[in-house]
């Protein structure tokens, strides 16, 4: 189902986690809320999950609004950051620990336990206890409990923060495949950005409790469209310019053609370093610039420039400190920021 | 030099421990001493403890103790148990919660005799304008509860941190009842927390004197209040052989319970 989140308020004492939050997922979506540490993102989920209760504002669900349900009455299943396992009951237990609320025969509930465990590639773990298993094991086994329910609407809490790095990317890919393959509504809270693009369909980046920048993950990552934004989304080069003519900014670095409208007369652009190349032609160099530290990533280099700003380079040549190159933008890599 | 400093060190502690238990190793030697006046070894006998279990009055302690112990533990640990869920569960303001805390502590930090005066006190009130309260076993039980509340509540709410709310979250997200949420759930995992919490009661009552010597009535005598009286009339081999049993019964019980807490830990990680 669909899950509408209008004008959401939350505060702690003096702290405004969430100041009027309005949200759209769509049915099937693969959501995720990105910001750093403190932005309200969890609390967004948790008022949606219903373990907390909104100060103000609605939240609706498949055109039902369930502002004030309590968890337990709502058609919403959440894997925690934790996972959360009930540690006294066998994984079997654990999954249909939910059905078996909901009052489904045992035969029945554990039949769909089963089921799910084969689903989250578990078969066989079913007797064991949460502590005999392995950090990535638990995370599917909460995995399973929460879509043992069939729930209308799965949230996930930082789901993949305790796996290590290799584990994590094998997760996101089962994660985006699972989503897929049910067709259900996934909400996923994250601070990491890759893990946001490479799972979900659409994201919300998060600041101090208000939503920065909604969309498509890829024009949210290719147009960001406030600092906040663009640094929390790694675009690391920030140039300040000046408006010259429709589509002509002038930095410290000249004079730059760009493809997008320029809405200000003075204000910040942004760069992503691997939009830019380093270039031998003359006609294409944008600007130049002297390398003061150059680092190999295997498959491609990146620049620290003496202006300060930041190139890579998919030559795996090694450049000399000093060295000065020649480096190409494109024109529609430029993004022009709003604030 | 550093080898040195730590036989020292070993030495000390060893020392400290035969300080710590000559006296009960005395006393536990004395109750198997055919010998009954002199502090010389007569030879070793089993007659004082059954002379011991021969003893009407002895007996009828033990039972009033046990009694005692046994009831006022059952209520202080349901009591306990409720209070300790009511503090950690319940979304108090972060000043309340300190003043809680101070009130769960105080009863822990008073000294006996003092609380045993308050209880006397408040007991006198309570039979004068209502009669009820007569010093007896009802009252012994009554004081015994109100200082087992807050080492019992203490320790499940120990545990209780331990568990966090996570779980229990998980358990309302999964369409749990709260009747489904405390059975199925929050008990089991309090269970090794509330079981300790009990043991640690249990004991209390059991070696409390103070309290029950200022809230028993004339046929309410428990041990050691028994021990108390007879030492007046000085010490016999009997009251050695009483205070070893009752010595090996809090052993025991505290070993029960180390092997709770220990369970504790191990299993939350």
């Amino acid at each position: 189902m669909d899950l509408k989140v209008f004008a959401v308020c939350k505060n702690y004492g003096e702290v405004e986690a969430l100041k009027y939050v309005d949200l759209k997922v769509e049915k099937g979506e693969f959501f995720t809320l990105l910001g750093p540490s403190g932005c309200g993102k969890t609390t967004l989920l948790r008022v949606i999950a219903g373990l907390e209760m909104a100060d103000a504002g609605m939240v609706m669900l498949g055109g039902e609004a369930i502002t004030w349900k309590p968890a337990n009455e709502r058609p919403v299943n959440t894997v925690f950051q934790s996972y959360a396992l009930f540690p006294h009951l066998t994984v079997l237990e654990n999954i249909s620990f939910g059905l078996i609320s909901r009052r489904i025969p045992k035969a029945e509930a554990i039949a769909k336990a089963k089921e799910m465990l084969d689903l989250v590639q578990l078969e066989g773990f079913g007797d064991r206890k949460p502590d005999q298993m392995s950090g990535g094991q638990r995370q599917r086994v909460a995995l399973a409990r929460a879509l043992a329910n069939e729930p209308e609407l799965l949230l996930l809490d930082e789901p993949m923060s305790a796996l290590d790095a290799k584990l994590r990317v094998q997760v996101q890919i089962e994660l985006r495949q699972i989503q897929q393959r049910l067709e259900k509504t996934f909400i996923m809270v994250t601070h990491d950005q890759q893990e946001a693009l490479t799972v979900s369909d659409r994201m919300a980046v998060m600041n101090v409790g208000e939503i920065a920048q909604m969309g498509d993950v890829r024009s949210v990552y290719d147009r960001p469209k406030s600092k906040f934004v663009a640094d929390f989304l790694q675009t690391q080069n920030f140039i300040d310019a000046e408006r010259v003519s429709d589509n002509r900014v002038k930095t410290e670095y000249g004079e730059w053609t760009v493809a997008d409208d320029i809405p200000w007369t003075s204000g910040v652009i942004t760069v992503r370093p691997e939009n830019m190349s380093v270039t031998t032609d003359t006609a294409a160099c944008t600007f130049k610039g002297r390398v003061a530290t150059s680092l190999y990533r295997g498959c491609y280099q990146e620049l620290f420039l003496d202006n300060g700003l930041q190139v890579e380079t998919e030559s795996v040549q090694p450049f000399a400190k000093g060295e000065e190159v020649m480096v190409h933008i494109p024109e529609e890599s430029v993004v022009m920021l709003n604030d | 030099m550093r080898r040195g400093n730590s036989t020292g060190i070993t030495m000390t502690s060893v020392g400290i421990f035969i300080l710590l238990y000559i006296p009960l190793l005395c006393v536990a030697m004395f109750s198997f001493n055919a010998n009954k006046f002199g502090l010389t070894w007569g030879g070793f006998t089993l007659d004082w403890y059954i002379k011991m279990f021969q003893n009407e009055v002895i007996l009828k302690a033990a039972w009033n103790t046990l009694f005692l112990a046994v009831v006022s533990t059952i209520i202080s640990t349901v009591l306990g148990t409720m209070l300790a869920i009511g503090m950690y569960r319940f979304p108090w303001k972060k000043k309340t919660m300190g003043k809680l805390d101070m009130l769960l502590h105080m009863p822990v930090v008073t000294p006996d005799i003092i609380f045993a005066v308050a209880l006397v006190i408040a007991f006198s009130v309570i039979r004068h304008f209502t009669g009820l309260f007569e010093l007896g076993m009802p009252s012994m039980i009554v004081g015994h509860v109100t200082f087992q509340i807050s080492f019992v509540a203490l320790v499940v709410r120990g545990r209780l941190e331990l568990i966090g709310h996570d779980v229990e979250e998980a358990a309302y997200d999964l369409y749990a009842d709260h009747k489904r949420v405390l059975f199925k759930i929050l008990l089991p995992l309090l269970k090794p927390g509330i079981m300790a919490g009990a043991m640690l009661a249990f004991t209390l009552s059991l070696d409390d004197f103070v309290i029950s010597f200022f809230t028993a009535g004339p046929k309410s005598t428990t041990l050691p209040l028994f021990i108390y009286s007879a030492l007046k009339r000085g010490v016999t081999p009997e009251i050695h052989a009483l205070s070893t049993i009752i010595m090996i019964l809090t052993i025991v019980l505290v070993l029960v319970m180390q092997k709770f807490t220990a369970k504790n830990g191990g299993e939350m990680h």
